[in-house]
């Protein structure tokens, strides 16, 4: 049995029994691009910004202001195409470093599926998928979240982790810190003693972040539900060769198989804004029957809704609706995720609404959640 | 269940002429072909200079230092610089 990974150990540099190997040329590929990414987050918050106010001769432009400067603009088209091709190659280079050892992970995957298991996965062979991830390759993602090639594939999980670890490098998050701490932190200051019994991380992907709240609560049991059987199947896998329980299921996070009432704690990470507004109401209302009394539902997610963002950034932010394969990125911003919790249930007076600086990143981390009185 | 999941969606065209879209992703393409080569000379010459035999698992296993980081960081804003052209170019009509 694998020594129980701590808390501390799991955010963007852990390295654990299903990560694939860097060979010299992957090394190359995967920084190039890493330094390309910084130095067009770079370009985009200082170069991009200064031309949008030029040309719209605005000192703080509105994000229409900010559209019509910047479109058609040769220094705009310049960023777009080298940042959109930076993207591409980032899933091209992921892809071709995991296919070439695709053979190795399987020998680990098996090696892990010989030993003594601490948690457990379930797949429903009679899952729907939900109508907007067949349709969406989120990201870029080459198959997006969904997909899967036989049953005992994991290649999505490899590549979303892989890509994820990458892509929030490459805007400036720092190695060392996780979307899971920072829920924690977060939590520990909003509701300190919190000890929930069950955990429930909805959309769980690729479980680095469930990973994360297992190893805060350990006397806790904690679940996952993921709608991408590879991406469970590697979750699980890779929780086990880091000694952490996990209960991994296929189930939609809309609407999941659980009793009511039957979590202390609900979570999400970068959920909300990859899926349509109807569906966003029907997690909350979930979340709400999935919540015991007493119980704590938090989402985190990106910061677009903050009320005083300036007018260029929420153009840029919109950028990636069209351009980045986030078609409910928009839909997501004009959403008051609070009035669909109240909607759902939650007492208007126990519901909260954050923003949170990063520990290692230029970024504000979004925390939005309530509390079941 | 096998599943054959969603590709990217079609990108916009970022020039009128598409021929400068394709350029640009010719030129980031070939941008990390360097930087593959620049990574194998470094690390082929820091084991040479420790007297070590370049194979293919040395030159994986090799950790190169911040000062090499650095020169990528440096390759990468090169690469870039134009973007800054056309920016102050912006800037000064």
């Amino acid at each position: 049995m694998a020594a129980r990974a701590q808390l501390s150990e799991i955010d963007r540099s852990l390295e654990h029994g299903l990560s694939p190997r860097q060979n010299c040329a992957d090394r190359g590929r995967q920084n190039f691009i890493f330094h390309v990414k910084r130095k067009l987050a770079a370009i985009n918050n200082q170069g991009l910004h200064t031309v949008a106010q030029h040309r719209s001769g605005v000192e703080d432009p509105t994000r229409e202001q900010s559209e019509e400067a910047l479109t058609g603009s040769a220094p705009f088209a310049a960023w777009s195409a080298l940042n959109i091709g930076a993207q591409r190659q980032m899933w091209v280079a992921l892809g071709d470093m995991i296919d070439r050892q695709y053979d190795d992970l399987e020998r680990r995957r098996q090696a892990l599926e010989t030993r003594s298991k601490q948690g457990s996965l379930e797949i429903d062979p009679a899952f729907e998928m939900p109508r907007y991830l067949l349709d969406y390759a989120f990201h870029g993602q080459p198959g997006g979240y969904i997909d899967n090639r036989g049953d005992t594939d994991i290649r999505a999980g490899v590549l979303q982790e892989a890509g994820g670890a990458l892509y929030s490098r490459g805007i400036g998050s720092g190695l060392r810190d996780s979307k899971a701490q920072a829920v924690l932190r977060y939590l520990n200051e909003q509701f300190p003693g919190l000890s929930p019994k069950r955990i429930l991380d909805l959309a769980c992907g690729h479980g680095s972040q469930t990973c994360g709240y297992a190893a805060a609560f350990p006397e806790a049991e904690t679940h996952g539900v993921d709608a991408g059987e590879a991406l469970l199947r590697f979750a699980h896998y890779k929780s086990e060769s880091l000694g952490i329980p996990l209960h991994l299921h296929q189930q939609d996070a809309a609407r999941t198989g659980f009793e009511d009432g039957s979590f202390d704690l609900v979570v999400s990470n970068i959920l909300l804004h990859e899926v349509p507004t109807d569906v966003l109401e029907q997690i909350m209302v979930e979340c709400w029957r999935l919540l015991a009394p007493g119980g704590v539902v938090i989402h985190q997610d990106v910061p677009t809704q903050k009320p005083d963002m300036p007018g260029f950034r929420k153009f840029m932010a919109m950028w990636q609706t069209e351009h980045n394969d986030e078609p409910y990125w928009e839909r997501f911003c004009n959403t008051s995720v609070p009035e669909a919790l109240i909607a759902a249930g939650f007492n208007r007076a126990h519901t909260f609404e954050d923003y949170v600086p990063q520990l290692a990143g230029p970024l504000l981390w979004y925390f939005v959640g309530a509390q079941k009185v | 269940m096998k599943v054959q999941g969603p590709q990217g969606a079609a990108k916009p065209q970022y020039f009128d002429d598409p021929a400068i879209d394709a350029l640009y992703r010719m030129v980031l393409v070939l941008g990390e072909e360097i930087a593959v080569l620049q990574e194998q000379v470094h690390a082929m010459t820091a084991l040479h200079a420790e007297g070590e035999s370049p194979t293919e698992q040395a030159l994986d296993a090799f950790h190169p230092d911040e000062a090499f980081d650095k020169l990528r960081q440096r390759f990468a804003e090169r690469l870039l610089e134009p973007v800054q052209h056309l920016i102050d170019r912006e800037l000064s009509t």
